[in-house]
């Protein structure tokens, strides 16, 4: 008798065991992913921070000294006069996830901020060199 | 049978399962390739120390901005190819079914049955040849039934003339002409199939 045989193809066993282990493999990429989403957003944020410390130079060999302090709303000085441009400005207000404090020390002053990222990464800039919370 | 509109989606478990899983699978895999290709040269760019920070922020922003705008269209992808899925393997799987039950039907003996599927249904060139083994089948069944009586007919002759006691050469060779035509009609349905003895 000549017998046909059923070709049962990938079992469902076999389908869900390669699911489970896809989904491990992306279970790992997703942790890697966010990490990098937090780290792509401290990076904007400290290049914006890099900028703002390039205009407060400019602000210093402009005046003759950096600004005692700055309004970030309007972003100008105890004189109302413009320390950052409006775009700029709106730039950090966006970039950024707060602004903690601006403080003149001396001749030299320090700008912490609050990057976006899930811990809110705390980034300083004291005189063109930033320092990041945790790094 | 009924050829409404069938109200369950998932007849064959199994198979639906099965080929829903596949389905998933193959959406994970494609999204997790897709992703890695998209994404993979701005991860880079900040992974690495030699780019300058503007280089690094530039594909902080490209990455931040893809990060917004893939996952929504990615996931509408996954919804839209599923549900295709879903109702492909249910176009697949009704007609399955009803092969299935009616092939079962036959083996049981019942040689009225007819394949019949709904419109835009796939497996309909299977039922066809599924309705024209069952025709086969019913045109084999009724020749040698007719035969078969024929036969039953004959042999009763025989018995009648040897009983009554005037079977004669002639008489008798008239039946066994009769009996070998049936015998021939037997020979011709039979002709058809193909069994190792």
């Amino acid at each position: 008798m000549q017998t046909v045989r059923g070709c049962s193809g990938l079992t469902i066993t076999a389908l869900a065991t390669a699911l489970v282990l896809l989904a491990v493999l992306i279970t790992i990429a997703i942790n890697i992913y966010t990490n990098y989403i937090s780290k792509a957003r401290v990076t904007v944020a400290h290049s914006v921070l890099d900028n703002a410390g390039k205009i407060l130079l400019s602000y210093q060999m402009d005046k003759g000294s950096y600004p005692a302090s700055i309004d970030f709303i309007n972003c100008v000085d105890d004189q109302e006069r413009m320390v950052f441009p409006s775009v700029f400005c709106s730039q950090m207000k966006e970039e950024f996830y707060s602004i903690e404090s601006y403080s003149l020390i001396g001749t030299s002053y320090i700008l912490t901020v609050r990057a976006k990222d899930n811990k809110h990464t705390l980034l300083t800039l004291t005189e063109g060199k930033i320092t990041i919370e945790g790094r | 049978m009924d050829i409404h509109k069938r109200r369950i989606y998932y007849i064959e478990i199994k198979f639906q399962t099965k080929y829903i899983l596949l389905t998933i699978f193959l959406l994970l895999t494609y999204t997790f390739a897709f992703i890695i290709i998209i994404f993979s040269p701005y991860i880079l760019t900040l992974y690495f120390n030699f780019y300058s920070l503007s280089e690094k922020a530039e594909a902080a922003r490209t990455l931040l901005i893809l990060h917004s705008t893939v996952w929504p269209g990615i996931g509408a992808v996954i919804l839209l190819f599923g549900a295709v899925s879903i109702y492909i393997t249910h176009k697949i799987a009704g007609p399955l079914y009803r092969l299935k039950k009616s092939l079962f039907m036959i083996t049981e003996g019942n040689l009225d049955v007819k394949v019949k599927l709904r419109k835009g249904d796939d497996l309909k060139d299977l039922a066809e040849h599924v309705n024209i083994l069952v025709d086969t089948f019913r045109t084999f069944v009724t020749t040698v039934t007719v035969d078969y009586d024929l036969l039953s007919d004959y042999i009763s002759e025989i018995e009648r003339d040897i009983k009554a006691n005037v079977l004669t050469e002639e008489s008798g060779r008239k039946i066994i002409k009769k009996v070998q035509d049936s015998r021939k009609n037997i020979e011709t349905a039979l002709e058809k199939f193909k069994i190792q003895r």
